[in-house]
């Protein structure tokens, strides 16, 4: 029987099993979520009034500099959702882990909204400061195309009736898709844009001001949490609408 | 323009004597309305982020509610057919 035991020794820690357990998610994600959602109140309203209010203007572009705080994020959120879209997605091929395929279908809509929001601000931070609300710029394009793909996963989820075979389809357009995100990372670098580059890097200090930089990273890190409370919300229900002849769900259902 | 950065009053409040006074850029209300000239793009952005952030939180909720109605109605109706 020892032997047996250290044979089957699991070399993936227990959270990454346990995790694979809608039930427990769905507890999990229940206990989560308050915490999330209080200090995304927290950080994106202080964030918006420092952004607006004490942040001080660019020298050259004057108070429409104040689009960064909310473009910024979004264009980050936009990225790191489609990241984990695409790993869970791949987690869900390998494993045939049902909880990979919620999470991979539920980010779709949420990097969706973060990628119009930040195609959106950047199109009304264009207008003041480029004089066009469009250019057919690389690191524009390539950032309209990760919207697209958005768009095709959740085309796929919708279209596809058996759950299986779309969560499959959609996490294998969601991986050739990831080639995208290098391509938004380096096009400002890759090609002559009028875009600017990075603000954050994690080998550098910010070219900016800490005044400036500080209120970003507070967005930042809010839109990261708002972020994990819409991913759970749309989880939950997902978890609820697939487990529904669960017997936890009875019960769940039933104490209401 | 100075602030307290504790009770929110101009410069100089009598209500706490703390320190903890904090730059504005703004000297006026009008003036942070109107954003040097960029008041439309600023505004309009921030009007935008309110909207998406807020409505990606309401369809879920409500699409929640809205399931767990519906399953707990068909878990009823299978309940009383058995």
């Amino acid at each position: 029987m020892a032997d047996r035991k250290a044979s089957d020794r699991k070399w993936l820690p227990r959270w990454f099993y346990q995790l694979a357990s809608p039930r427990w998610c769905y507890q999990i994600t229940g206990k989560l979520l308050p915490v999330f959602s209080i200090a995304a109140l927290i950080l994106l309203l202080g964030g918006t009034v420092w952004a607006l209010a004490f942040a001080p203007a660019d020298y050259q572009q004057g108070n429409s500099f104040r689009i960064i705080y909310l473009h910024v994020p979004s264009a980050i959120l936009a990225q790191s959702c489609y990241m984990l879209m695409a790993l869970a997605g791949a987690i869900g091929l390998i494993w045939k882990m049902k909880v990979a395929d919620m999470v991979a279908k539920s980010c779709a809509p949420v990097g969706a909204a973060m990628a119009v929001l930040a195609l959106l601000t950047g199109a009304i931070w264009g207008k003041p400061t480029w004089g066009s609300w469009w250019v057919w710029d690389a690191r524009l394009t390539s950032m309209l195309i990760l919207f697209f793909l958005y768009l095709g996963v959740m085309a796929l989820n919708a279209a596809i009736e058996s759950e299986v075979t779309a969560a499959q389809a959609s996490a294998v357009l969601a991986l050739v898709g990831l080639v995208n995100i290098p391509i938004i990372k380096y096009s400002v670098e890759w090609w002559n844009t009028l875009h600017q580059p990075a603000t954050f890097k994690l080998t550098e200090k910010p070219a900016m001001p800490v005044e400036m930089w500080l209120p970003l990273l507070v967005m930042v890190i809010g839109f990261y949490c708002f972020f994990a409370v819409a991913l759970m919300l749309r989880l939950r229900n997902e978890i609820l609408r697939r487990e529904r002849r669960a017997g936890w769900v009875r019960d769940l259902l039933l104490s209401k | 323009m100075r602030f307290c950065a504790v009770s929110a009053v101009p410069a100089g409040c009598v209500i706490c004597c703390c320190p903890s006074e904090v730059d504005v850029s703004f000297e006026s209300f009008s003036e942070f309305l109107s954003m040097g000239g960029h008041g439309l793009y600023v505004w309009l952005s921030y009007a935008l982020g309110v909207v998406i952030i807020l409505s990606n939180l309401v369809a879920p909720l409500r699409a929640g509610k809205r399931l767990q109605a519906q399953l707990a109605r068909r878990l009823k109706r299978e309940n009383n057919r058995t």
